[in-house]
This record gives structure tokens, C-alpha cells and sequence, in this order.
């Protein structure tokens, strides 16, 4: 029913949005929200068709010079017009209120007694970081959560203020450095949905993009229990030189792989690097050519990206790579 | 009717250029028709610049993954995109149509400070030009125009930007408080016998509270400023969160601005519209005092409503309730004018000269953005669509659709008693529906973006369904408007020279700046006619059915 | 409406009124966040440096440089110039040496390594009192001129008022330093 009236809405305006699909990032439109949008653009409307029909009805005809009746006002009428907006919006103020203190899903400053956060999100110019307390596990940009539960995300910042915004999985909420803010978010079926950060935040603030992944509860603990493990070791010529090369250099004083010397904390998380599907919070797909692109040049990649362009030697790229994607 | 006067030869008002010391006439004027035209072509000229900001952003997000312009350099644009469009072209063109029109229209002979009003307006210009220089020394500003700390403080900024954003602002904000103050006065001490405060023009009422929101909202800005440069420059911790900050002081105080600056943006061209509707509708406006004591309520709640830019913040859910409720409150005074104006219209005999198109669209444009707006004020609908496109479109809708369509009635409604001569009509036509068409293609369809999880300030975006073709089809919108904007100047240029004679009273309307000649006398009035209710001339010209107040 | 009061105002002294009611809002904003950040001093210095009664006296000279001025332009609207020039010079010297007392006691913080970069407190308290002094400055500025241009014998009775609007201003800045002083210094008393 939801959908149907927005698919209704939007054709209004034109636009082809239909259902939420794999890898959504469409604002669902549901109870209050509904209304809200109804009785807008019932109200423009309202103002339009009356417009449009004072100056079809009250032109003046050619050549016509005369005075129309000189009409001072009417009090009557200018009271009416006060007094339904007012009650329209109190109704309006009264629906959302309800909404936002009686809902599970409502975010707000400081976390709820006795809703312990699922995952603690840190963000970072221009990356995000994922801690799921409970679970103990760590992870960047890409993240999981179970199907038709409510998912508690206490919301930090590292450096300057940014925003996690799940548009198809609840409402925003700002990552603001010195306080902890929470929102909750909710897959309501399982699929990929598409994320990005809210505040404006710096050169980068475009690609900061979180992928969540929602999966049925027995996926969810399976990919649990795969984060929980070690990455494999690399076995092959070219990934023992990339892994070589990876730990005798500054790679691991940003970076962390769990398992190794690797412990960085000022940039992503890698230990799972290999089975993520983008690169650079969003900026590029997870593939060999990508990778090797953005290790040759990060700033050409993603402009403004915190990790500096090291020259790497073409053969020195082969086997990052080679040993990054065996990190799965 | 009384003896209308023969339309005289076209005087020259202002000093030409061509002649020898002309500049220093311009220079050192202090008269208010010297300094609102001064104002007007400074603001019109960065309303351009501002435009070709806006034109490069659009043509960078026309297609996804697009590299024609870096993200710092798109960081810089959208700044002073930001900055240009409310500091340099909204609010001070309507400061200086208030300088041309209000001491015309309360039938003074000049602003109560003349020599301070000089001072402002050269303020603004200076203000300008450090704000500009920024991209000579090094880097525009790129925190965006409400620069939230700690992004717009060391370590993350990494250019001088910043530095000129606080001094440019702090100099035209001072210019502007100058103004404020000035048009206060005038509007206090220089108003023709007879006219009481309850008689005042609906456009002079409106720039009266408006000058009181600006003169207890700048004072606000300044003082952010001054405490964000003392961060930057000497060290202080006002935002240094490891001190001990919060950085949601900075939102605040800069909110605590920041909203009434919105209804600083939009009461004029509320007093513009409710000038130029009756006028061109031949009926009186529908509820003076509704509309004059809306205004009031406005002003005061104004002050009220900042945190509604702060939802996502986290203040706390009895701020957000408090500042949901003010704001929605905000929309039923609002909505009174809305009504008065259509019912203005009613009944009326509609002429639709340019002016009068530009005024209807405000009418439906504005209540588009307003409705918008009341949205915002609803927390968790704000939480879901807040840093969108959706804002975006909305604030266009307010600001563009709004404020500039009503400042481009107001242009085409005293432009002739400005230059003595009509601005051309058909080229009007032209001028309009290019630029009502262009803004509706450009900013309607960011609504739906916002809605398909778009967020503002940002530089490129991925391939999303759809995305590519609705930005395109904005960016298309964008240039049908830019074209608009320029016909419009060639229309000035055009017809201040080419025009037809306007003659005194060209649209038979009823406000004191129609009793003097066009352009009027240095002095403005040989005699100001007798002022005995809100409609002066229409009493002159119709004794035997007088307005009884 | 009271606007017939307005409509036969002053207009130096009505642009002055404006102006100081405007200027209440930057004051109001910059001794709010002195209040704020009263209780996020964190490791710097604190109030505890600061003694109320070093600043006692020059406070009070300040406050009654208030009736001073007030006597001046009593004197002038009566037509004594020679009043008005005495109790105006009074009002210089008070206004003065509250300057010389701020000057002392910023002196002897900077000794102490406690400037606007110091912390917390270090940044609200030169903020506020930096353009609190900055007021009584300039009006100190405009208080001289007068005391110049009188000594011309260019003021006459009829300007009075004007002169009154220039009292305004001088009555606002002692006004404000009521309130920094109550915030800073009286507040400063008890402890934290």
C-alpha cells in the first residue's frame, strides 16, 4: 500500500522510482511519513489550483481600465485560514511526536537505558569503522547485520563531524567528535543497501560510502564466524612478497590485519580486505584493476584521500595486490 | 481623476560615466538613490559570479563519476556559492531596493544617516572583494558557507579560506547591521505628515522588521566569527573539542543567526509581493493587518526556531520537540500571507505585466519551499531527509523561486520610476518564462534525488538507477535559468536607454514614490501629497471614494 | 502608539539606542560562552587567577565615571561649557585609569603565561574582557574629541543632545561591565 501511493507520488513528479531493490538507497515512505507527504502536496496544490484559478476567472480583458471592487478584507475568512493551517499542524506535530517517542527506530542523542549498542560506528575522514561489541569484531566501510531486527549503532567520531545515513535502513544520525549519538536501523527484507555520509565533511565527503549487507540470521552468524577467523596466509611467490613488503613498511602504522603487526587505527581495517565488494568507501568496485589503479596513485583514485601517493613500483603493486585480495 | 501631468523629457538622473569627474560623483555620493543603484548593480554583478559557480558545480554533477572538477575544487565553488548568493546578492539587493524605494516611499527626502549609508554599501563591496581575494591567496574558503567546527579550524582546513570568510562576513556584516539601523531610523523619524506606522506601505512595514531581525541576528554572526577567528588565527579553544569544546556551541551560535537570516532573505520580497499583487490586480491588498501583523509574529519567532537545522545533532529530544513545535508555528503566520495575497488577486482585474508573472510564481513557488520547510521542522521526518537533495531543492524554492522571483517583480515594478523609462515588456515575457521554466526543470527534480538517498556537497556520486538522468535533466534546468538571468540584464541595458517614457504613476499605483517624478528630483519630492490612509494617491485621484484607513 | 515619542527623538540618540540594543546581542553571545565553558576549564589555568579586589577599585571607577558623564551633560544642558568640560575631563581620567587597571592586570597574567591561547578560561576571559576594553576604548576615543572640540568652544546648550547620545554609550559599556564583572569576578568567588 506504501508503495503504492509513492510509486503514485512520484510518477506525479516524473520520476521512475519504484520498490526498493538489491543495493537500495530510496527513503521508504510509510505511516506518518505518508501522511505528512500527502497533506503537502495537498496544501500546494490547494495554492496552485487557486492561483491558476484567479487568473483565469479574474483577468483583466483587453483594454479593460477599470477598478475591480475595492474589497478591504474579510475577517471571517482571515480567521478561517489562520485557524485550519494552525490545526492541520498541530495534528501534523502531534503524529510525528508520537511517532518519535513511542518508536523503536527513532535516533537520538546518548543511547536508550538498556539498549546496549550492537555496533559501534567511528568515523573517520573519509572512512568508516564498524565495532560490533558484542561480537567482537571489526570491520571497515562494508558491514552485516541480521534481517527484521532492531540494530542499535552508537555513533562516534574521530576527527571532524560526519553522518551515517542508511537511507533505506532508518534515520540519519551526526557523528559528532567529544559525544555519542545513536540511530537504529532495520532491514526489513535481505539485500545490499547503499549508504553515504550525511555531513559535509571534508574534500572527500562525497566518497564515504557505507555498504551494509543484510542477511537472514543463520547467514549472519556464518559471516560472523568468518570475520572471527584469521585471514589465510598467502601462499603464493607474488602475495609473500606483497605481505613482506606490507609489514616492512608504514603500511602498518595506518592500517590494521588482524593476526599480524599490522595495528593501525587512522585508517580501514584490511583483515578481510579480499572479500569486500568496493574499494575507497565506495569509490571503486573490489577488482584486480581497481586495486592496482589505486594503489599505483591513491590521490588519483580519490582525491583528497588521507593515504599519500607512495611511487610504488609496478612490480611492488602486483604484489600488494596479489596479497591484499588473498585476504579474505 | 486629477490633472495628470504631460510626461516631461527624459531627465538624466544618475552621473553618466562619460563625464570627467562622474566616478567621484558615484565615489563619494551619499544620496539613497545613488546608493541603492550601487548596491543593485554590485549584488546583480555577483549574482552573476554566483550563477557561474552554480553552472560549473552543475556541469561537474550532470553525469556520475564525472573528473571536471577536483573535489577541492568543487569544495571552494559550493562555499562560495553559498556565501555569494546570501551575503553578497539576496540579502543586500534588498537592502538596496529598501534604500531606493523606502524614503521614496514614506515621502522623505533622504535616509536619516546619508553619510552612514554610504559607509555600508562600501562595506559590502569591501566585504566582496576579501572574500574573493581568497582565491588569490591561496584557496577560497571550503568549509561550506556555516563552516561547522572542527572542519573549518586547524588541523582540517588547509588553506587561508577560512580566515577570509570570517574577515569578509565580519566587514559586510557590520556594513549590514549599518543599514539595518539606518532604514530603522528613517522609517521613525521621516515619515510624511499623516502617515502613521499603521499607514505604512506593506514593503516599508516589511523592511521595518526586517531590520530589526537583522540587527539582533547579525550581532550573532559577528561574534561567531570573532570567536572562530580567534581560534584560527590566535590560538584560542573556543571548538578545540580536545579543550574541552563542544562543537555544537558553533551550531548554535551560528543558528541562532542563521535562521532569522532566512526570514532576513524573505521578508522584503514579502513586502514586494504584497505591492505589486494589488497594484496590477486594481483592489486594495486583502487584510493589511493580517498580513502587516503576521509579519510581527514572524520576526519574534524567528529567534525561535534555529535547532531545527540541529536534529541530527543530538541536543536532546525536549530541545527537538521545542524547536519542532516553534517552527511549525512559524508556517500559520506565513500562511496567512499566502492566503491574503491569492485573495488579493481574487475578485481583482488581473494585468499580467511581467512584474505580475513573476509575483503569481512567487506565490506558488514560495508555498512549494514553504511546505518543504514545515517538513524540515518535523524531527523525524527532518532525520530522514536532512543533507539532501530534498534540501536543496527546498531552500531553492524559498530563496530562488522565492526571494529572487520576487525581487525580479520588484526590478520590472519600479525599474521605470529608477530610469524614467518602461523595461521592455516582450523581452519580459522572454526574461520570465525562461527563467520559470529553467528553475522548476533545474530544482524540481532534486526533490526526488534527495528522496533516492542524494546527499548535498558532494563533488561526484556513483551510478545509481536514475541519478545520471535526473542530474542531467537539472543541469539542463540551470542553463534555461542562467539564460533567463541574462536577458534580463540585456533588458536593462536595452531599455534604459531605448525604453518607452515611463511618466510619473506608469501603473496607476498608489504609493508616495509614484507622486514625484521619474527618476525623481536629488531631493525626491517637490511636494509630497497629503497622506490621510494607506493609499495616498488613489485618495488623490478618487476623492469621492477615499480609503477610510 | 508610542511612536510619537520615537517620531520626536534625537535622531543621533535614537541611532545610538539602535545601535546598542543590537551590540547587546554580540555581548550577550560572548559572555554566554565564557558561562558555557565555566565548566570545561580542563587542565589550564582557571579563575583562580584572577582577584577581585586588585580589580575593585578600577571597577568602581568605572561605574561612577557613569555620573560624571551624566553631571557633563547636566552641566552643558544648564549652559555651563566650563561644567561640562570639568566633569567630561573627570570622565576621561575615570575611564582612563579602569583602562590602566585592565592594562595591569593583563600585564600580570601574560607574567604568569595565562594569554587567550591558555586553555579554556584563557580564551573567554580575553575575549570578554578584550572587547569590553575594546568599547571603553573607542569611547574613550569619542569622550577626548568632545573634550577637544570644546575646548574650541564649538559646543553650545542645544547640542546637548547629541552630546547625551555619546552618555548612552558611555552608560552601555559601564552596564556591560557590570555583567562581566558579576560573571567573571563575583562569580569567580565561589568555587567551582
Amino acid at each position: 500500500m506504501a508503495y503504492l501511493s509513492i510509486g503514485t507520488l512520484l510518477s506525479l513528479l516524473g520520476s521512475g522510482v519504484s520498490v526498493p531493490a538489491a543495493d537500495s538507497n530510496i527513503i521508504p515512505i510509510e505511516g506518518y511519513t505518508e501522511f505528512l507527504l500527502w497533506a503537502s502536496v495537498a496544501v500546494a496544490a490547494l495554492v496552485g489550483v487557486l492561483v491558476i484559478w484567479a487568473i483565469w476567472r479574474y483577468r483583466a480583458r483587453a483594454g479593460d481600465q477599470e477598478y475591480a471592487p475595492q474589497i478591504h478584507g474579510n475577517t471571517p475568512l482571515e480567521i478561517g485560514w489562520t485557524v485550519a493551517p494552525a490545526v492541520l499542524l498541530a495534528v501534523l506535530f502531534g503524529l510525528a511526536t508520537y511517532f518519535q517517542l513511542t518508536s523503536s527506530r527513532s535516533a537520538g542523542a546518548g543511547l536508550p537505558k538498556g539498549r546496549p549498542p550492537d555496533i559501534i560506528v567511528i568515523a573517520h575522514q573519509f572512512w568508516w569503522e564498524f565495532r560490533y561489541p558484542k561480537l567482537g569484531i571489526v570491520t571497515a566501510n562494508e558491514f552485516h547485520i541480521p534481517v527484521k531486527q532492531d540494530i542499535v549503532v552508537q555513533v562516534e567520531s574521530d576527527d571532524v563531524i560526519h553522518d551515517l545515513w542508511m537511507p533505506a535502513l532508518g534515520e540519519k544520525m551526526d557523528a559528532v567528535p567529544g559525544q555519542t549519538n545513536y540511530e537504529v536501523l532495520y532491514a526489513p527484507k535481505p539485500g545490499s543497501y547503499n549508504g553515504a555520509c550525511a555531513e559535509y565533511c571534508g574534500a572527500e565527503h562525497a566518497w564515504m560510502r557505507p555498504y551494509a549487507v543484510a542477511q537472514t540470521p543463520a547467514e549472519f552468524r556464518r559471516w560472523v564466524r568468518h570475520e572471527k577467523t584469521l585471514p589465510a596466509k598467502p601462499t603464493s611467490q607474488l602475495a609473500k612478497a606483497g605481505e613482506k613488503y606490507f609489514m616492512s613498511n608504514t603500511c602498518i602504522d595506518c592500517h590494521t590485519i588482524a593476526g599480524t603487526k599490522a595495528n593501525g587505527r587512522v585508517a580501514p581495517d584490511l583483515t578481510h580486505f579480499g572479500s569486500r565488494k568496493f574499494i575507497g568507501a565506495g569509490v571503486m568496485t573490489n577488482r584486480t584493476q581497481n586495486l592496482k589503479a589505486f594503489l599505483k596513485d591513491p590521490q588519483a583514485v580519490k582525491p583528497g584521500i588521507l593515504m599519500p601517493d607512495f611511487h610504488l613500483s609496478d612490480q611492488q603493486v602486483n604484489e600488494l595486490t596479489a596479497y591484499l585480495e588473498g585476504l579474505k | 481623476m486629477s490633472d495628470v501631468p504631460l510626461i516631461p523629457e527624459h531627465a538624466t538622473q544618475f552621473p553618466q560615466v562619460k563625464r570627467m569627474n562622474a566616478l567621484l560623483e558615484w565615489v563619494a555620493t551619499v544620496d539613497h538613490k545613488q546608493i541603492g543603484m550601487m548596491y543593485l548593480f554590485g549584488t546583480f554583478f555577483f549574482l552573476l559570479v554566483g550563477g557561474v559557480e552554480a553552472l560549473l558545480m552543475r556541469i561537474q554533477l550532470a553525469q556520475p563519476n564525472e573528473h571536471f572538477l577536483s573535489p577541492q575544487d568543487y569544495n571552494q565553488l559550493f562555499t562560495m556559492h553559498g556565501i555569494t548568493m546570501i551575503f553578497l546578492v539576496v540579502m543586500p539587493m534588498l537592502l538596496g531596493l529598501a534604500n531606493y524605494v523606502v524614503p521614496l516611499q514614506i515621502g522623505a527626502r533622504d535616509m536619516a544617516y546619508p553619510r552612514l549609508n554610504a559607509l555600508s554599501v562600501w562595506m559590502f563591496y569591501f566585504g566582496g572583494m576579501i572574500l574573493y581575494a581568497s582565491f588569490l591567496a591561496g584557496g577560497a574558503p571550503d568549509a561550506g558557507w556555516f563552516a561547522y567546527v572542527p572542519l573549518s579550524t586547524p588541523p582540517y582546513t588547509t588553506n587561508v579560506g577560512m580566515d577570509y570568510y570570517g574577515i569578509g562576513l565580519l566587514v559586510s556584516g557590520i556594513g549590514t547591521v549599518a543599514t539595518a539601523l539606518n532604514l530603522v531610523a528613517t522609517i521613525f523619524l521621516y515619515r510624511a505628515p499623516g502617515m502613521t506606522m499603521r499607514r505604512l506601505p506593506l514593503f516599508t512595514w516589511m523592511v521595518l522588521f526586517n531590520s530589526f531581525i537583522i540587527l539582533f541576528a547579525m550581532p550573532a554572526l559577528n561574534a561567531s566569527l570573532v570567536l572562530l577567528l580567534l581560534d584560527r588565527m590566535l590560538g584560542a579553544h573556543f571548538f578545540d573539542v580536545l579543550a574541552g569544546a563542544s562543537p555544537l556551541l558553533w551550531q548554535h551560535y551560528f543558528w541562532a543567526f542563521g535562521h532569522p537570516e532566512v526570514y532576513i532573505m524573505v521578508l522584503p520580497a514579502w513586502g514586494i509581493i504584497s505591492e505589486v499583487v494589488p497594484v496590477y490586480s486594481r483592489k486594495p491588498i486583502f487584510g493589511y493587518g493580517a498580513v502587516a501583523g503576521s509579519t510581527i509574529a514572524i520576526a519574534f519567532l524567528s529567534f525561535a526556531v534555529w535547532g531545527h537545522h540541529m536534529f541530527t545533532s543530538g541536543m536532546g529530544t525536549l530541545s527537538d520537540l521545542l524547536f519542532s513545535g516553534a517552527s511549525l508555528m512559524i508556517a500559520v503566520p506565513t500562511g496567512i500571507k499566502i492566503f491574503n495575497w491569492i485573495a488579493t488577486a481574487w475578485k481583482g482585474k488581473i494585468h499580467f505585466t511581467t512584474s505580475m508573472l513573476f509575483a503569481l510564481a512567487f506565490i506558488v513557488q514560495f508555498t512549494v519551499g514553504g511546505v518543504t520547510g514545515v517538513q524540515f521542522g518535523i524531527v523525524p521526518f527532518d532525520r530522514l531527509t536532512t543533507d539532501t537533495y530534498y534540501v536543496v531543492a527546498h531552500f531553492h524554492y524559498v530563496l530562488f523561486g522565492g526571494t529572487l522571483f520576487g525581487l525580479f517583480a520588484g526590478f520590472y515594478y519600479w525599474f521605470p520610476k529608477a530610469f524614467g523609462r518602461m523595461l521592455s515588456e516582450r523581452l519580459g515575457k522572454w526574461n520570465f518564462w525562461l527563467m520559470f521554466v529553467g528553475f522548476n526543470t533545474a530544482f524540481f527534480v532534486q526533490h526526488a534525488l534527495g528522496w533516492m538517498g542524494m546527499t548535498r556537497r558532494i563533488w561526484t556520486y556513483p551510478d545509481y538507477p536514475n541519478w545520471g538522468l535526473y542530474n542531467m535533466i537539472s543541469t539542463v534546468g540551470s542553463f534555461i535559468l542562467a539564460a533567463g538571468v541574462l536577458l534580463f540584464a540585456y533588458n536593462v541595458w536595452h531599455s534604459a536607454r531605448h525604453g518607452e517614457l515611463a511618466g510619473e504613476n506608469p501603473w496607476d499605483a498608489w504609493t508616495l514614490e509614484w507622486a514625484t517624478t521619474s527618476p525623481p528630483p536629488h531631493y525626491n519630492f517637490d511636494q509630497v501629497p497629503p497622506v490621510r490612509s494607506r493609499r495616498p494617491l488613489w485618495d488623490l485621484n478618487h476623492p469621492d471614494m477615499a480609503d477610510k484607513d | 502608539m508610542a511612536t510619537t515619542e520615537l517620531e520626536l527623538m534625537n535622531k543621533n540618540k535614537l541611532g545610538m539606542l539602535i545601535f546598542l540594543a543590537s551590540d547587546v546581542v554580540f555581548f550577550a553571545m560572548l559572555i554566554l560562552s565564557y558561562a558555557y565553558y565555566r565548566h570545561h576549564w580542563g587542565t589550564g589555568p582557571t579563575d583562580s587567577v584572577l582577584d577581585i579586589k586588585e580589580m575593585l577599585p578600577f571597577t568602581l571607577a568605572l561605574w561612577s565615571s557613569s555620573f560624571t558623564i551624566w553631571m557633563s551633560e547636566r552641566s552643558l544642558r544648564r549652559g555651563s561649557i566650563w561644567g561640562m568640560r570639568l566633569w567630561l575631563l573627570l570622565t576621561i581620567l575615570l575611564g582612563g585609569f579602569f583602562l590602566w587597571g585592565e592594562a595591569t592586570e593583563y600585564l600580570k597574567l601574560y607574567s604568569e603565561n595565562v594569554n587567550i591561547a591558555a586553555g579554556m578560561f584563557g580564551s573567554t576571559f580575553f575575549t570578554v574582557t578584550g572587547f569590553h576594553g575594546l568599547h571603553v576604548s573607542v569611547g574613550l576615543v569619542a569622550l577626548l574629541t568632545m573634550f577637544v572640540i570644546s575646548l574650541t568652544g564649538w559646543v553650545k546648550p542645544e547640542h546637548a543632545e547629541n552630546y547625551e547620545a555619546l552618555g548612552y554609550y558611555w552608560h552601555f559599556v559601564d552596564l556591560v561591565w557590570v555583567f562581566v564583572f558579576s560573571i567573571i569576578y563575583v562569580w569567580g568567588l565561589v568555587p567551582q
